[in-house]
C-alpha cells in the first residue's frame, strides 16, 4: 500500500513538509488541511490545495473555528469539479468557510479565524489571505512575502507615512497586532488574493504559516532553516521556534509545498 | 522517514512514529466536526492571542484584572442576563459577568451585538454588577448614539433592576438579575 502512494507522489508536482504545535498555550487554536497528495489524478487535474488557519477566541473555541475554516475550504476543493478557476475557486471556498463560521457563531460566543490557502495547479501559484497569517515564496535564497496582513499596523503605518499621526504613535500604538479582518466577520472587510498567477520555477518553496512561526523566527532565520527537503525543513522550523524557549509561544503550525515541475 | 498522510484532515506525520494521525488526536484539530458543537475552552489568558480590532477595554485589557469572584470561585459565573427583544438579534440572551460588561458590536466586548449597525464597535455602554454592595449599573459609553433606560435618555451611571429596558442603537435588551437577596454566588 505504501509502495502504491510512493509511486503516486512522484507523479505529484510538490514535495510537502507540515508542523502543528500548541507551543506554551492551553489549546490548539490553529488548523491546517492539504489535499490528498497521492492522488495522481486529483493533482494532475485540479492540483493541489492547502490551508492553514489560526483561530480567535479565548473562551470561543479559536480551534473549532479555524477547524471549520479548513475542513469546510477542503470539502468545497475536493467536491468542485474541475475547469473552474482556481482564483475563483479560491473565493468560493472562502465565503463558503465564513458562512460555516457565521454559522456555527450564531449559536456561540464570539470568535473568528485568519485564513491562508493556496492552490497550485499546472506550474501556477494562486493563492488567498485574510487575517495575519502568511504565505511565503521562496526562490533562490530569497523569501517573499506574497500577501498583504489585514492588521490595524498596516493602516496606522499608512496614516503615518501620510502624515496624519506621527510615526511614534503608529508604533507604539498597542493595537497594532489587531485584525481588521477575519473570518467570522459578518461581511468579511479585506480579503487578498491574486487573479493573475504566480508562474512558479522548478525548486520554488511555498510557505504558509501562522503567526506563531514568524512571531519567534525573522526571515532570515526562516531561511536558514529552510534548506532541506520541506519534511526535514519543517522539523527545522519547528526546532528553532521551540529553540527560542518563549514562555508565551503561540501555537504555531506551518506548511511547505516545493514546487517538482521543470518547466517554468 | 514514512511519511503518510490521513484521510480526515490531510496532515502529513511520519509513520514510523505515531501509529495515527497525532494532529488530527491533538485535540479539536483535524476531525470533522457538526457545526453546532459547544466547546468549552481555558479561560483567556489575555497573552498577545490572535484578536480582532477593537479599542482597549479599560481595566480588562491585560487579561489579569480578575474579579474577586472569580478568584475565590475559580471561574467567572453569570450574574445576570440581558435578552434581546427587540432588534436584529431579537430573542438572544448576552450573559453579564461580575464587574464592568462592555457593550458593542465588536468580537472584543463582553457583550457583542453583531447584528446591530447602529451600534459602535467598542464600548458603546457599559453594564456592571458590583459584587461588593450587590448592585447593577448600566453607563453610556464612547458610543455616537444616545442610550435610553425605560425610555429615558441616559449621560451618566444609573442602577439597573429586573425588567428595565435599555435601548441601544435599534436593540432594546431587557436586563435579568441573577444576585441580589435571593441568590448569591459562595
Amino acid at each position: 500500500m505504501w509502495g502504491k502512494a510512493k509511486k503516486a507522489q512522484a507523479s505529484c508536482p510538490v514535495k510537502i513538509g507540515n508542523i502543528h504545535h500548541i507551543g506554551q498555550r492551553e489549546s490548539q487554536q490553529d488548523s491546517f488541511s492539504i489535499s490528498e497528495l497521492s492522488n495522481s489524478e486529483l493533482c494532475s487535474g485540479k492540483g493541489v490545495f492547502a490551508v492553514v488557519a489560526d483561530g480567535m477566541g479565548g473562551m470561543e473555541g479559536g480551534g473549532t473555528i479555524s477547524n471549520i475554516v479548513t475542513q469546510t475550504m477542503l470539502r468545497h476543493f475536493n467536491e468542485t469539479p474541475e475547469g473552474r478557476p482556481a482564483e475563483v475557486e479560491l473565493l468560493d471556498m472562502l465565503i463558503a468557510a465564513n458562512d460555516n463560521v457565521a454559522h456555527y457563531l450564531k449559536d456561540n460566543e464570539n470568535g473568528g479565524s485568519t485564513v491562508v490557502a493556496v492552490i497550485i495547479r499546472d506550474g501556477s501559484l494562486f493563492w488567498v489571505a485574510v487575517g495575519d497569517s502568511r504565505i511565503y515564496l521562496l526562490r533562490q535564497g530569497a523569501a517573499i512575502q506574497i500577501n498583504r496582513e489585514h492588521t490595524y499596523a498596516v493602516e496606522l503605518d499608512e496614516k503615518a507615512a501620510m502624515g496624519e499621526i506621527s510615526f511614534e504613535d503608529a508604533r507604539g500604538d498597542s493595537q497594532r497586532s489587531a485584525l481588521t479582518s477575519y473570518i467570522g466577520m459578518k461581511t468579511l472587510e479585506k480579503i487578498d488574493r491574486n487573479l493573475r498567477p504566480v508562474r512558479l520555477v522548478d525548486g520554488d518553496l511555498v510557505l504558509l504559516m501562522s503567526d506563531g512561526v514568524f512571531g519567534a523566527l525573522d526571515d532570515d532565520e526562516i531561511l536558514e532553516a529552510m534548506t532541506d527537503v520541506p519534511q526535514k525543513s519543517a522539523a527545522n522550523l519547528q526546532k528553532r521556534v521551540l529553540e527560542k524557549q518563549n514562555p508565551n509561544q503561540d501555537n504555531f503550525t506551518a506548511v511547505i509545498f516545493e514546487y517538482r515541475g521543470g518547466q517554468s | 522517514m514514512e511519511m503518510k498522510q490521513c484521510a480526515q484532515g490531510g496532515h502529513y506525520y511520519d509513520a514510523s512514529i505515531h501509529q495515527q494521525c497525532p494532529y488530527c488526536n491533538s485535540g479539536n484539530v483535524g476531525a470533522t466536526m457538526p457545526l453546532d458543537i459547544g466547546r468549552t475552552a481555558p479561560l483567556d489568558n489575555g497573552i498577545s492571542h490572535t484578536r480582532a480590532f477593537s479599542d482597549e477595554r479599560p481595566g480588562n485589557d491585560d487579561g489579569r484584572t480578575v474579579a474577586r469572584i472569580k478568584e475565590e470561585l475559580g471561574i467567572d459565573p453569570v450574574v445576570g442576563w440581558l435578552v434581546c427583544i427587540d432588534g436584529k438579534e431579537k430573542g438572544r440572551d448576552y450573559r453579564i459577568h461580575t464587574d464592568n460588561n462592555f457593550i458593542g458590536r465588536s468580537e472584543k466586548m463582553d457583550i457583542c451585538i453583531r447584528g446591530d449597525d447602529t451600534i459602535s464597535r467598542e464600548n458603546h455602554a457599559v453594564v456592571s454588577f458590583d459584587a461588593r454592595d450587590k448592585i447593577y449599573y448600566f453607563s453610556p459609553g464612547d458610543g455616537r448614539s444616545i442610550v435610553r433606560l425605560n425610555d429615558k435618555a441616559i449621560f451618566a451611571t444609573a442602577e439597573l433592576h429586573a425588567y428595565d429596558v435599555i435601548e441601544i442603537g435599534q436593540t432594546k435588551l431587557i436586563f435579568m438579575p441573577l444576585c441580589g437577596e435571593a441568590f448569591e454566588w459562595v
